[in-house]
């Protein structure tokens, strides 16, 4: 070329938006083109005679020759890809179409920016697996099924490991799914339907997922053609709706419980109020007719009454306590428990003549002490309370496994009908009328069980037939606490 | 006013409001035949006749009925005799502390003839029984 014909070539190189440029065999660059100063924003004379290898980024240095060291005279075009640093120290991705002409010794190179394309790719990319959401399109003439990288990650897979086609994608669905899909799917080829499901997936990693599936058909002339659309994890969102589903359910009942509460507290308040007011007007009338007789009935059914509306505020509080005021944990062994148990209610044992005893092997439970033993109190009381014809006799047993103690007391007393076995423990169930109890005692021994975690229930087979109550609590996590067997 | 005695079957757990209404029937000489039963369970074998009253022949002429009553409550009670052909025509009045919309709402729907809350004054008490004795005497008489 002369000078003229260089000068013309270097002006028509220049409008491109392209890299061109020339090296000789150790890679020197001997013409690069504007595009080349613009793009990378170098000057001219710091760049020619320089290595262009110099100019490519670090990490793709060995691709970069290794691209050029396939080259031959006359041996085509080499294609690759790989990033220059530019002035200002940032990458730029490149995509190269390299050769050497038949009978030369120079690398012609030319070179297109595609770093907005990359970055953009790489964003929805990154984006998609941020959000979790993988695309797909199936083809309803040829049957093939496309998926991208990410709905490949969401079956926990990689296309290397997984070739997907309708029926083993639809496989993957849960078995309650399944029909779903299968449905829409059908639709969707003959009705041209599109749509957007919730539904349960098992990947091949066997993890169930929620996915949001949504597939929109494409058709033409009345046909549908394809169907395709996008593939989301929404497995943390369902987990979250069920869990606020269930704190909601939780918060009513709650609420209905306190709503019962009140009003049973209410009234249960306002009965003795009604006797201390009524025997105060009939005491009035009995001394004005010297009724003497009538006189101490009256008087003993106001006494009567303040000691039940006493009774009523101190259980009502006691109640309120429980889960309110929590005293640290403890091991304690319930052969100890039943002993200080006993002790407390020497009076009524006394009375009554009763026998308490402890069964074989007892194990230790967790908990706390103070009202554990009010949960002994209570229910050794009762078993007293309510005794049958024999001298009442509790017997106190216990069996364990590995996470939790199930304690049964069992008496000889009355027994309850198995129509009350669920009603005794609610608040203000009474199965006695000439009962001296308040209805709450019952409720504090579930709450106090409940709140360490525990259940309770009762087992009696009817009349004078005993009773047995099964307390059944776990042996605290063993992370927290050293779990004792002894 | 004149009318022949009835019976009447008293629901109430309560010694101390059971004796009231006794006291109140008394007082205003109204005179009547009073079976006081403290539970829901005696209170359906005394009406159906079975259990410690299975020799009981005749049926009360007005039930009086608490709501809270221990084993089955007032409203199981209600609904039991109400369902019941034999005892379906038999006045059933309740008489309760509770003044709560949802009770009174709940006895009307099981059908009870009348919602009577307790009232916490004696004079008033005894007032509101002695017009029940009055009235269920004119309506047994004019059966």
């Amino acid at each position: 070329m002369n000078i003229r014909q260089q000068k013309k070539s270097k002006e028509f190189f220049d409008l491109s938006i392209d890299l061109y440029c020339i090296l000789n065999q150790a890679h020197h660059l001997l013409f690069v083109n504007k595009a080349f100063y613009e793009l990378l924003g170098y000057s001219e004379e710091t760049v020619l005679n320089r290595s262009l290898i110099g100019y490519v980024q670090l990490a793709d240095r060995e691709k970069f020759s290794e691209g050029l060291s396939t080259l031959a005279p006359g041996d085509g075009v080499v294609e690759f890809e790989s990033r220059l640093i530019s002035a200002n120290g940032t990458d730029r991705h490149f995509r190269w179409r390299i050769n050497i002409p038949e009978g030369s010794e120079e690398l012609y190179a030319t070179a297109r920016d595609i770093t907005d394309q990359k970055r953009h790719s790489s964003i929805i990319e990154q984006t998609h697996r941020i959000a979790k959401v993988g695309g797909w399109e199936y083809n309803f003439i040829t049957h093939e099924l496309f998926w991208t990288d990410e709905t490949y990650r969401l079956h926990d897979t990689t296309p290397e490991e997984f070739t997907p086609d309708v029926s083993r994608a639809i496989d993957l669905y849960a078995p309650e799914s399944v029909p779903v899909i299968t449905e829409a799917l059908r639709a969707a080829q003959e009705e041209g339907k599109d749509w957007d499901l919730e539904l349960q997936l098992i990947t091949l990693k066997g993890r169930k997922i929620w996915v949001r599936a949504v597939g929109q058909v494409e058709r033409v002339n009345g046909q549908s053609i394809k169907v395709f659309g996008s593939f989301q994890d929404i497995t943390e969102r369902k987990i979250l709706d069920e869990e606020r589903e269930d704190f909601i359910a939780a918060l009513e009942q709650k609420n209905d419980e306190l709503e019962r509460f009140t009003y049973t507290v209410s009234h249960d308040l306002k009965s003795p109020l009604v006797t201390i007011k009524s025997y105060a007007g009939l005491l009035k009338e009995d001394l004005k007719n010297q009724a003497y007789d009538e006189v101490e009935i009256d008087l003993n059914s106001i006494a009567s009454a303040c000691d039940t509306l006493n009774a009523l505020l101190r259980d009502l509080l006691e109640l309120s306590r429980v889960g309110r005021v929590i005293n640290p944990g403890e091991w304690m062994s319930l052969r100890d428990l039943v002993e200080v148990t006993s002790l407390s209610l020497q009076g009524r044992i006394r009375e009554t003549g009763a026998t308490i005893s402890v069964a074989g092997e007892t194990g230790q439970i967790f908990g706390d002490r103070a009202r554990l033993l009010e949960v002994f109190q209570n229910l050794i009381d009762n078993a007293m309370k309510y005794r049958s014809d024999l001298p009442p006799h509790v017997e106190i047993s216990s069996v364990q496994n590995e996470d939790n103690i199930t304690i049964c007391i069992a008496d000889n007393g009355k027994g309850i009908a198995p129509d009350f076995h669920g009603k005794i423990f609610d608040l203000f169930e009474q199965l006695h009328s000439s009962d001296e109890g308040t209805g709450i005692g019952l409720a504090i021994v579930k709450r106090v069980v409940e709140h360490h975690g525990g259940k309770i229930w009762v087992e009696s087979v009817g009349y004078n037939q005993g009773s047995r109550f099964y307390i059944q609590l776990p042996l605290v996590d063993r992370n927290n606490t050293v779990t004792s067997t002894g | 006013m004149q009318g022949h005695p009835i019976t009447i079957l008293l629901a109430e757990d309560n010694a101390a409001h059971a004796r009231l209404v006794m006291r109140s029937f008394r007082d205003h000489a109204v005179e009547n035949q009073v079976i006081q039963v403290d539970n829901g369970e005696s209170a359906l074998d005394y009406l159906f006749q079975r259990g410690e009253y299975s020799e009981i022949d005749t049926q009360p002429d007005l039930v009086l009925l608490d709501l809270r009553l221990p084993k089955y409550d007032g409203l199981q009670v209600l609904a039991e005799i109400k369902k019941d052909k034999a005892l379906n025509s038999i006045p059933v009045v309740i008489l309760t502390t509770s003044d709560a919309e949802s009770d009174i709402n709940m006895a009307y729907e099981h059908h009870a003839n009348s919602y009577l809350v307790k009232p916490i004054d004696f004079v008033e008490f005894s007032k509101m029984l002695k017009d029940l004795g009055f009235y269920w005497l004119v309506w047994n008489k004019s059966k």
